[in-house]
């Protein structure tokens, strides 16, 4: 897998996956405005980050048919309506796999502004990262926070290791599923092409 | 002239002091032994067994590392190890228990190790092939990621060496000391591996150059 990721593995270019993924961005910038008047400022970045790696694609081709995939962009928004992090080992599971989720749509709006190039092994290892570490910063963050505004935090560190373990389960699980994805993609081109020009 | 010898001169003293540090491994290597701690000995081999690792990388790898990378490392895990024994002068209480800084020390020095490797590994990686990039700004933004997730499963580590410690009876080779402790430990995780982001990257293009090299030759040989 010694190529660029392509990012057209996550942009479609269809109108009712647009007019989908469009309605999403609206209600994801309703609830970024919303959290911010409520000073939830993870939430706030959460949803605004999911609504620009959204519509990235749409910005740099200025073309408003080509958006990520709206199930996928459904994913990213779980965290969303989950309503915290700690409630059950399920749902944190379910959190990780989607902020994995993501993290991989941020590779692709990165790759897409030219900011960023990464081969497909690469975007999997930093997306499994990305997810641990979120977990940490959560853990730093929601620790400062709870000492200096009272917010709510786990309680022992027994907690805080679930969360850990959550994350980390949901990171490799969702590290796993984007490379079954790719190797099956790149196959798949291998197969069309004929076997040129895609592992160069 | 004169300033090469000084150069000379303190790369000598570097190895020499990279040598009283192993020697003072196996001294508390001997220590542990002798009061039949399974952590004290635990800790001081395994710090042993990585400052071999330079040597090792040589021999069999050819990549040289200079003097002042293989101190850094030496001195990480030795203090480390250090820090496990019980001392005379603390009324034999560890430097991990007596003091509250020895922790929060060491975790900044091992995780400056961590991403010390991440960056040369990793930009090793970007100058042989064109389809990994990352600019200045964003590689500062990875590391700091890398040395978060690596401070996270480092932590689940210590919390289930621990469990399966409990389960089978036998003595718990890493401490966790609580919720505060492990929300410090990243922080403390992290000004390591930024200092090492911001301030250490230029040390490490040699060593980056040498596993570049490697990996040029590898996938000529194929």
């Amino acid at each position: 897998m010694s190529q660029q990721l392509p990012e057209e593995w996550f942009v479609r270019d269809s109108r009712i996956n647009a007019a989908i993924s469009w309605l999403l961005v609206i209600a994801l910038v309703v609830v970024a405005i919303t959290a911010l008047f409520e000073l939830l400022f993870v939430r706030m970045a959460l949803a605004a980050l999911a609504a620009f790696v959204a519509i990235a694609p749409a910005l740099v081709s200025r073309a408003w048919t080509r958006t990520v995939p709206w199930p996928l962009l459904l994913i990213c928004t779980i965290p969303l309506s989950v309503g915290g992090i700690g409630l059950s080992f399920l749902a944190d599971f379910v959190t990780g796999l989607s902020i994995a989720a993501l993290g991989m749509l941020v590779v692709v709006s990165l790759q897409l502004t030219g900011r960023v190039r990464m081969t497909p092994n690469f975007a999997v290892f930093f997306v499994v990262l990305a997810t641990l570490a979120t977990a940490g910063f959560w853990a730093v963050g929601s620790a400062v926070s709870s000492q200096y505004l009272g917010t709510v935090f786990v309680e022992t560190n027994d907690d805080l290791m679930m969360i850990f373990t959550a994350a980390t389960l949901a990171g490799f699980v969702a590290g796993g599923l984007f490379r079954g994805y790719f190797r099956h993609r790149l196959r798949a081109n291998l197969d069309r092409i004929g076997g040129e020009g895609v592992s160069a | 002239m004169s300033s090469r010898t000084k150069v000379l001169v303190s790369g000598r003293t570097q190895a020499a002091l990279v040598r009283l540090l192993q020697l003072m491994m196996v001294v508390l290597l001997g220590i542990g032994l002798y009061v039949g701690d399974a952590s004290i000995m635990t800790n001081a081999t395994i710090g042993l067994l990585v400052t071999q690792l330079p040597a090792v990388l040589e021999r069999k790898y050819e990549i040289t590392m200079n003097v002042g990378l293989v101190l850094w490392i030496t001195l990480a895990m030795s203090l480390h190890a250090l820090g496990t024994v019980p001392l005379p002068g603390l009324d034999f209480e560890s430097l991990y228990g007596a003091t509250w800084w020895w922790d929060h020390m060491t975790h900044a020095l091992s995780s400056s190790l961590v991403v010390g490797s991440a960056y040369a590994i990793t930009r090793a990686f970007q100058e042989h092939t064109e389809h990994l990039h990352m600019g200045p700004k964003f590689t500062l933004v990875y590391l700091l990621i890398f040395v978060m997730a690596f401070g996270v499963f480092w932590e689940l580590i210590e919390f289930y060496v621990a469990i399966g410690a409990q389960v089978l009876g036998i003595p718990r080779v890493l401490t966790q000391y609580g919720l505060d402790d492990t929300v410090l430990d990243l922080v403390y995780n992290s000004i390591g591996g930024l200092l090492v982001a911001i301030f250490g990257t230029t040390y490490l293009i040699g060593i980056s150059d040498q596993l570049r090299g490697r990996l040029e030759s590898g996938s000529t040989d194929r």
